[in-house]
């Protein structure tokens, strides 16, 4: 499903042949890699902002390469295209992009004792995602996530989808191209996709039992040792955060552009913490204070899995409907913000916003856009979103609940 | 362990995280006429039953049926109710001074169901709600006749807000939905 709005372009511009190239990664962080990103190290793997499966309408998305195996055995398949989200936690696969092989070799979890599948009902603001839990190996780099849970998305022997899950926000993203990508790899703060408050309650919208006899699925809870999960946590070593590493990118955006997702923070040689800045989040929601244009915004996001800058800022004007950047600004601007965290630091985040139509139009087959910028509905006062944008030319290290990073404690963010 | 078919007989290794609960102090920091009412028992989870362009009624029916407790805010020309559910959802009703539910807000770790909160206007907004939209996975704004829906967040921290532009209170301001 589109991103924005497709449009109908007057003219279509000459394909950038260049698209803008990085300047080099600033790279504040110990040394090693293969200097620029695009490499891969024991700890590191390529992470790429690329045109995607789903096609052009899905932009600002960086994609790693993982492997998937049924557990404890080489019946594996190496996948493309698999979205970094540090928004999320736990690994979630499209059904259609597994070999058949693979996929029936996966074990299904079951609820408690019993034999009755458990499925997940994936919950995002613009729809849901629906699937079976299953136990997988899960390998990235030399990394390796040993019989983690899973959620395969898409499974035609689950298609009986509960009200409560389809329901809310009835926008079904359980194909490649409604969901935008091969499979996501949630990399956030948390270490489960739902918590103690899943294990603690039956929470409508979660987690499932789904007897086979047709009868219709049925809210669980779900502990937390079996809930879909942050595969970092599951590593043997370098599992206590990641850092997200990307280059400059020019502001007009490029066709691609390609860093690094490296593994732990301070444990190698190439995750040092360096001079960044925490940032602790809230421990509930993983989410930061920030303070923009006099207004407070208590639940603001740093977040891959966002694909662009959202925020609201009535000096902007919006692109017009049926342009190349309708939903998004118009309005080139230089603009900061606070970023106030749970023990008072403040943090001033410089940025700058650009034309969303005169970018796309630019580069109508491009993927990275570095200001690209919009509004969150039309008042809402509750996140500023620093999404992809903001990580270009900056790396984030992306901090574990419970886990020790630098001596600290996440949930945190830093840069 | 428990939970899982292994063809080939193995184990699957489990690792247990615990996480602190941080209590989140509502939203609102206006003070609240207190309508405290006891909860009835941590009920499982149980469908939202008040509808926007509903009456006053269906927003205790609401309370009582999530077993969540009410309080409630007055202000010039509206009403805030607040229905907090035993999963931590806060559900803001408001309702006008002829007694309409005329906008609907929510934050919390999981939506809410919007299937109830919306009633009869459910139906154009999920017409609109497949349409092609900027805000990817974190933010969508659904526009239908006499209905906007705002959906935002994401696991652990969503938010939104849902209004019939025609049953606003006269000098209402939409910025006032939070």
């Amino acid at each position: 499903m589109p991103k924005y709005l497709v449009p109908t372009l007057a003219a279509l511009a000459l394909l950038s042949s260049c698209g803008g190239s990085s300047n080099g990664l600033t790279n504040t962080i110990g040394g090693g890699g293969g200097g620029g990103g695009g490499t891969s190290t024991p700890n590191s793997t390529p992470l790429t902002v690329e045109i995607g499966p789903a096609g052009a309408s899905y932009i600002n998305i960086p994609f790693v390469t993982i492997t998937v195996c049924a557990p404890g055995t080489q019946n594996c398949q190496t996948i493309e295209n698999i979205e970094v989200d540090t928004g999320s936690s736990g690994v979630r696969i499209l059904a259609s992009v597994l070999n058949a092989s693979l996929l029936s070799a996966l074990p299904q979890q079951f609820y408690g004792a019993t034999s009755v599948p458990v499925a997940e009902c994936a919950q995002f603001a613009d729809g849901y995602s629906w699937g079976p839990v299953v136990a997988a190996d899960v390998g990235i780099a030399s990394e390796k996530a040993s019989g983690i849970a899973m959620q395969v998305i898409g499974d035609s022997n689950f298609i009986q989808i509960p009200a409560d899950c389809s329901g809310p926000v009835p926008n079904e993203e359980d194909t490649v191209a409604t969901f935008g990508a091969n499979g996501i790899i949630g990399v956030g703060v948390f270490a489960q996709d739902c918590g103690d408050s899943c294990a603690q309650g039956v929470i409508s919208g979660t987690y499932y039992q789904c007897p086979t006899n047709g009868g219709g699925c049925i809210g669980i809870t779900e502990a937390d040792s079996m809930q879909v999960s942050n595969p970092v946590t599951s590593f043997a070593a370098d599992n206590n955060g990641v850092i997200v590493e990307l280059p400059n990118v020019a502001a007009d955006g490029a066709v691609s552009v390609t860093g690094s997702l490296i593994f732990g923070i301070g444990t190698q040689s190439n995750n040092a913490f360096g001079s960044a800045t925490v940032l602790e989040t809230d421990p509930t929601t993983g989410t930061l204070d920030v303070t923009f244009g006099g207004t407070d915004y208590p639940l603001s996001l740093l977040d891959t899995g966002s694909n662009a800058l959202y925020f609201n800022d009535n000096s902007l004007s919006m692109c017009a409907q049926g342009t190349a950047g309708a939903g998004f600004y118009c309005t080139p601007a230089n603009l900061a913000a606070t970023i106030t965290t749970a023990s008072a630091t403040q943090l001033t985040a410089s940025f700058s916003i650009g034309d969303a139509s005169t970018m796309i139009e630019a580069n109508p087959t491009g993927a990275a856009f570095p200001q690209l910028a919009g509004p969150i509905g039309s008042a809402t006062p509750q996140t500023f979103d620093f999404g992809l944008p903001y990580f270009y030319g900056r790396p984030v290290f992306v901090a574990i609940e419970g886990m020790t990073a630098d001596g600290v404690t996440g949930p945190f963010f830093a840069y | 362990m428990h939970g899982w078919a292994l063809p080939h007989g193995g184990t699957v290794r489990a690792s247990l995280r615990r996480r602190l609960l941080a209590v989140k102090s509502p939203l609102v920091g206006t003070a609240l006429l207190g309508v405290a009412l006891s909860l009835v028992g941590l009920a499982a989870a149980y469908p939202v039953r008040a509808s926007l362009g509903a009456g006053a009624a269906s927003i205790e029916t609401d309370r009582a049926a999530v077993g969540g407790v009410l309080s409630t805010t007055p202000a010039t020309g509206f009403e805030v109710r607040e229905i907090t559910t035993p999963a931590g959802v806060h559900i803001r009703e408001y309702l006008s001074a002829s007694g309409k539910v005329f906008a609907l807000s929510w934050q919390g770790p999981v939506r809410p169901d919007l299937r109830q909160m919306l009633g009869g206007y459910y139906a154009r907004y999920a017409q609109a709600v497949s349409a092609p939209h900027a805000g990817g996975r974190r933010h969508l704004a659904v526009a239908a006749p006499g209905l906007v829906v705002e959906s935002s967040g994401r696991m652990r921290a969503f938010y939104g807000r849902a209004w019939d532009p025609g049953l606003l209170p006269a000098n209402f301001s939409v910025g006032d939905i939070r």
